[in-house]
């Protein structure tokens, strides 16, 4: 099959483009990429997979079962370094990783985490449950991951150095297999597709949302819509409420049939217009025409989207920015500098 | 009473309000002395705004847009890059010191550098002292002369 560009015509548009994923190869004290047998949380999740490389077994590269997983939270993410914000998902996926390893393994397990943030509905029971299965959580951010000693049977283990903050002490872990949750990124190509559609993003990267309480999936472009963790880190049920909230919004207007637009428009006053058409060239959105038989300009109201930059330019004033005229502004001006 | 600069800044309704709100929810302090007005783009912004800002008694006047290509109107700062050398120009010829009008690109997610912009452009204008342009009555009655004008016609 050949692949085509088709031409769709759409009046609205859901951009759901997701994450990247943290390069943890950045943090290089954590040997992602260096090191054998130190993964990220998707290459674990290949290996976890029933049709990946190993069948679903939890094995080393050597083939040998770990005698002991280390797990650690936060790459990338609550790092003044890299990304300040929580990724959010990190911390239960580190949990569900752990609970695999050990039912498919003997192996003990380390969670190396600063603070666990089980926040969602069963997550907390979840996590207490992980506690009773008898995993060793430790509180403190991993410094760095080393090769350590040669065991009886040729083979070199992994070393975690980390701070237990808990006890207060500098510790040294062995382990045989590290995972790394990697933080979730904002995707590489999103100031090109934010340029697209021309919406704003938030200082983290992820698109702005029209209002992060009352309007969280509509964009300050009408008829754009965000969801999942395009506009932030998220996990299923969040991205799947969130999805929903925007199809809704969207269908809502589908089944209404008409559109409400922001009463917010450039508007001319003919008897003032002498026809100079320099507002013409001016609007980005061509929504002034010069009418040929009244020899004044028109603004056609469907297009245009009350920027008022013709405003500012008419040397008439003929041109009127409906919500924000002269007069309005200029009363603005000196209530402000009474 | 020390001299406390009144500045007028003309802030984009989609970058620069909104960096200015998500300043103020951020809880950043910032020098108290702009004035905010909001239009919908930077460029909106008349030149006779900014004329007359000067002329009812501002110390100054920073007008706030998106970044260059980040434009919600997708191209209004470029109108907006091209009239602020000319007002400097003429500004200059009344006797402003240039550096009373300022433009600056602050996007919605720059509620730090908006803060920064307010205070560093605040310090400015303090060291620069107050304009001392003769505010009249009569230019006040010039906005209320606009103001019937558009009454009548509307």
């Amino acid at each position: 099959m050949q692949d085509e560009v088709q031409e769709i015509e759409v009046g609205q548009v859901l951009v759901a483009t997701g994450f990247d994923i943290f390069d943890a190869s950045a943090m290089a004290p954590y040997g992602y990429g260096t090191l054998d047998n130190v993964y990220s949380a998707l290459d674990f999740e290949m290996l976890l997979n029933s049709t990946g490389p190993t069948g679903g077994k939890v094995v080393l590269k050597n083939g040998k079962e770990p005698r002991s997983v280390g797990i650690i939270h936060c790459v990338g993410s609550r790092d003044q370094n890299h990304h300040p914000y929580c990724s959010r998902v990190c911390c239960m996926y580190a949990l569900k990783f752990a609970h695999l390893v050990h039912d498919r393994t003997k192996a003990a397990i380390y969670q190396f985490y600063i603070d666990m943030r089980a926040f969602g509905k069963g997550y907390e029971e979840f996590y207490v449950r992980l506690l009773d299965e008898g995993i060793t959580m430790i509180r403190g951010k991993a410094a760095e991951v080393v090769e350590g000693q040669w065991t009886d049977s040729g083979d070199r283990t992994l070393c975690v150095r980390c701070e237990d903050t808990l006890i207060g002490r500098f510790r040294e872990i062995p382990v045989d297999m590290l995972i790394l949750c990697n933080a979730m990124e904002p995707r590489r190509d999103a100031d090109r597709v934010r340029k697209l559609f021309s919406i704003s993003k938030s200082p983290d990267g992820f698109f702005l949302e029209r209002h992060p309480k009352l309007d969280p999936t509509s964009t300050t472009t009408e008829g754009v819509y965000i969801a999942g963790c395009a506009q932030g880190p998220k996990d299923i049920p969040d991205t799947v409420a969130q999805a929903s909230g925007a199809a809704a919004r969207i269908l809502s207007l589908i089944a209404r049939g008409e559109v409400e637009i922001d009463p917010v428009r450039a508007l001319v006053q003919e008897e003032y217009c002498s026809g100079c058409r320099i507002c013409n060239t001016l609007c980005p959105y061509t929504a002034i025409e010069y009418l040929e038989d009244k020899k004044v300009s028109h603004v056609n109201e469907a297009l245009c989207k009350g920027c008022g930059t013709c405003v500012a330019a008419c040397p008439s004033s003929a041109m009127t920015g409906q919500g924000f005229t002269d007069a309005q502004i200029l009363s603005e001006l000196d209530g402000l500098l009474v | 009473m020390a001299f406390e600069p009144k500045i007028i800044g003309f802030l984009c309704n989609w970058c620069s309000y909104t960096g200015a709100d998500l300043a103020g929810v951020s809880r950043i302090k910032s020098a108290p002395n702009v004035r905010i007005l909001r239009t919908m783009c930077s460029g909106r912004v008349d030149p006779a705004f900014i004329l007359k800002a000067f002329q009812l008694g501002a110390d100054g006047v920073v007008v706030m847009g998106c970044h260059l290509g980040d434009c919600h109107y997708q191209e209004g700062n470029f109108k907006t890059i091209r009239r602020i050398p000319f007002l400097h120009r003429l500004i200059g010829g009344f006797g402003i010191d240039r550096r009373r009008l300022r433009l600056e690109w602050v996007s919605a997610s720059e509620g730090e550098r908006f803060a920064e912009v307010v205070n560093q452009f605040t310090e400015e204008i303090r060291s620069l002292g107050p304009l001392k342009l003769p505010v009249h009555a009569e230019m006040r009655r010039d906005v209320r002369r606009v103001k019937d004008l558009e009454e009548a016609t509307h």
